[in-house]
């Protein structure tokens, strides 16, 4: 339109062609706005350009560069341009009511700085909490790895250890065959004169082997022809022993599963024993007549084989810390087949442990029917017990005195067994405590671990369940163990590291708690024992070596135990490769089960 | 039978007799057994325990649990009066742990449900005063429960003790 020469008198391009200029106001109002605008007013269609952004220019008015007459409008867009159609669309009509307009833009922009705000907020929330949760598994994880390096330092300890007793075993069994082969040198010569003598008149054996240990070994050959078997039998007693104990005692925590290499070695010569023994086998009733059978009536007696074993003392073992095994387990034996045991008359399952000491139990509890009857437990156990009736006794009596073992109740007034716990981990980090509650949740179990107490004891509670405890946590104070303290001395270190660590009761938890609830023997504590007491191991495996039953048994002992075949002659490395593995995948478990409790607690 | 002044018969040669010949003594207490109020395998664990034939040591116990359970009953009723949860709650567990070291399982479930009721976890449910009415009357009518079958688990055990010297069993 604005090209059109017709109306170049009242419409047009200025000359530049970047705004065009109203010439005559008049003429333009009267014939060019009614075809093209709604009205005819010339103030209204300036309105309209304004609100589109036309501008008027100003400068026609003042000054002599009014190059296009008095009554001219000049009207400019910065898009709005001769030959140049494209741009037309970027000339917009400003929003209608712009006021208005402004204003509901400003708050929509508020609005969506405060909404933009909260996120950014929110997102530095889950932010700051995704990176404490990575701070967190990267402290757990590095406790995991500590742990598993002292676990690989324990391990090494321990195989040293195994192979100690292996050399000794070894060292041993050699000596015996070559008693035994002497033995069989002598028997045409000398024929069974010896075993006639006992048979006759009966003597105890105590009077027998102390001449035995006087002539000693190397030269005795018709004093100990009888007993020559004596310690090739009892080596064989021992060796077939391990595997029973490690068999009943499955629940003695994760390292325990270590030791099966001791006695997987020791089966090997135990095998090795069998063929020997049944080549005499006849020489074994001459034993049976002269020692066991009668020792029973006579506590004392069970120390009488000892000097036999005395016999084998020019072995090096001394030096390496075995001599008193044999005896000790011989004298469990016996003890436990046939000590008058006073104070107990009847043969209950209930067989107790034979410790070196009584160990020193606290039962903290304050109902006094199970104080009652967990201490009367604990005696028969041949435990010294004491007792507490809540948590701030307890913590008192700990703090003054040593124990062994703690059992402690959760629920109890004055002070609860969780607090108890943490307070006594302040300054014991190594007494087992052990919470005796009917509350086994899983929620409650992971609270008790993680406030440093070491295992879960349900309630009602079982004379098995409470001698699987005194078998884990004690069972370096028995007899027959002295001298395998492997779990003190992985306590005594993993604790020390823990607290070289400077880490807090939360890792103690974490060290004790969850190898033993993933133990077999555990599954069943948390649910209700087995109570079917004639299948009680413990008290079922000493008097099923019955004297005549023996040499049956033992086949069944290596076919039974786990222990592997005589070829494989040093299977530890196996079997403690195994452990790791065990261990590191508990260890999973466990941090798995922190994750879980994180997030729990995380979780807003 | 076996005199009961030979002491070269162990109890659990004694528990054998006492098993095969006294069946029907035995079938009395099987009863309870049957109707589930008496875990036996825990219980005859405490009857192990005893050293004479008086059975000294779990009389004392059984006996102290009964003087135990009638306070406690005294005790709930007292807390139901005042509407104290808290304590109830309290009460139910102390009961639970000696009922269910005795093998009263029944007893020993009706003390759970009482310190459930009792129990408050969230802290807030306590402040609805229709929801403590339900859980009192809750309680009200578990703990009448509770007496029943403590009456006839009573029962039993006096009867055992009692006539001990006459050769029965629980």
């Amino acid at each position: 339109m604005l090209e059109d020469p017709t109306h170049r008198q009242t419409v047009r391009w200025s000359d530049a062609g970047d705004s065009f200029i109203v010439v005559d106001t008049n003429e333009f109002t009267r014939n060019i706005l009614p075809n093209h605008f709604k009205h005819s007013n010339f103030a209204s269609f300036v309105r309209q350009l304004n609100k589109y952004d036309f501008h008027k220019i100003r400068n026609n008015e003042e000054g002599g560069g009014n190059s296009y007459g008095h009554q001219t409008w000049e009207f400019k867009h910065p898009d709005f341009q001769m030959n140049n159609v494209d741009n037309l669309d970027n000339i917009k009509r400003k929003t209608p009511a712009p006021r208005k307009q402004v204003q509901q833009s400003e708050d929509g922009g508020v609005q969506q700085i405060e909404e933009l705000n909260s996120q950014v907020q929110e997102l530095s929330k889950v932010n700051q909490e995704m990176t404490n949760q990575v701070q967190r598994l990267a402290s757990d994880n590095h406790a995991v790895i500590q742990e598993l390096n002292t676990m690989q330092h324990v391990l090494q300890q321990h195989e040293e250890r195994v192979r100690i007793q292996e050399e000794v075993i070894n060292n041993i069994m050699v000596y015996l065959q070559k008693l035994d082969d002497e033995i069989k040198e002598m028997r045409p010569v000398g024929g069974n004169p010896s075993q006639k003598r006992h048979g006759n008149d009966g003597r105890p054996s105590a009077p027998v082997s102390p001449e035995n240990s006087v002539t000693g070994p190397a030269t005795s050959a018709s004093g100990s022809r009888e007993h020559l078997s004596t310690p090739l039998q009892r080596a064989q007693m021992l060796l077939n022993n391990h595997p029973e104990i490690l068999d009943t005692n499955p629940a003695l925590g994760r390292f325990r599963g270590l030791s099966q290499s001791g006695p997987s070695g020791a089966a090997d010569y135990s095998d090795f024993g069998t063929v020997n023994r049944l080549a005499q086998s006849d020489q074994r009733p001459a034993e049976l007549s002269n020692g066991i059978p009668t020792i029973p009536e006579d506590g004392s007696a069970t120390f009488a084989i000892s000097p036999g074993t005395t016999m084998v003392e020019p072995f090096p073992n001394g030096n390496l810390g075995y001599p008193m095994h044999p005896p000790q387990h011989e004298n469990g034996n016996l003890g436990i087949r046939g000590r008058p045991a006073p104070g107990r008359k009847r043969s209950t399952p209930f067989v107790p442990p034979n410790w070196q000491t009584p160990p020193r139990v606290l039962l903290v509890e304050d109902d006094p029917t199970c104080a009652r009857i967990g201490s009367k437990f604990l005696q028969t156990a041949e435990c010294s017990v004491d007792m507490a009736n809540n948590g701030l006794i307890a913590v008192n009596k700990l703090n003054n005195g040593k124990y062994d073992l703690v059992l402690m109740d959760i629920v109890m007034p004055q002070l609860d067994g969780v607090s108890a716990a943490s307070l006594v981990r302040q300054f014991d980090s190594t007494t087992p405590i052990i919470a005796m509650t009917s509350n086994i949740r899983r929620d409650d179990i992971n609270m008790y671990f993680n406030h440093g107490m070491n295992d879960v004891l349900p309630k009602p509670f079982t004379k098995e369940g409470l001698l699987n405890m005194l078998e884990k946590y004690l069972s370096h104070l028995k007899a027959n163990e002295g001298q395998i303290p492997p779990q003190l001395n992985f306590n005594e270190h993993d604790n020390r590291i823990i607290e070289e660590q400077g880490n807090i009761m939360a890792k103690s938890g974490l060290k004790y708690s969850e190898p033993p609830s993933k133990s077999p023997q555990n599954a069943v504590l948390y649910g209700r024992p087995p109570t079917d007491t004639d299948g009680d191991p413990i008290g079922e495996a000493p008097s099923a070596v019955e004297d005549t039953a023996y040499a049956n048994i033992i086949p069944g002992y290596l076919g039974d135990s786990t222990v592997p075949h005589p070829t494989d002659t040093f299977p530890s490395s196996e079997a403690l490769a195994h452990g790791v593995r065990r261990g590191a995948s508990e260890m999973d478990d466990s941090q798995q089960q922190l994750m879980g409790l994180d997030a729990k607690k995380t979780r807003y | 039978m076996p005199s009961k002044d030979t002491d070269t018969i162990t109890t659990k040669e004694t528990a054998a007799v006492e098993e095969s010949e006294s069946y029907q003594s035995e079938q009395a207490l099987a009863n309870s057994y049957d109707t589930g109020s008496i875990d036996r395998s825990v219980f005859d664990q405490i009857l192990e325990m005893d050293d004479d034939e008086e059975r000294d040591f779990s009389r004392t116990i059984v006996f102290g649990f009964m003087e135990q359970a009638e306070q406690s009953f005294k005790d709930m009723e007292d807390s139901l009066k005042g509407k104290d949860l808290a304590q109830l709650s309290s009460l139910g567990h102390f009961l639970k742990g000696s009922s269910a070291t005795l093998g009263l399982v029944k007893v020993q479930d009706y003390c759970e449900k009482i310190q459930n009721l009792g129990s408050d976890p969230d802290k807030t449910r306590t402040t609805n005063a229709d929801d403590r009415e339900e859980r009192l009357a809750g309680i009200t009518s578990v703990l009448g429960e509770m007496k029943e079958e403590y009456k006839c688990v009573c029962v039993r055990f006096r009867k055992f003790y009692d006539d001990l010297n006459g050769d029965s069993q629980l």
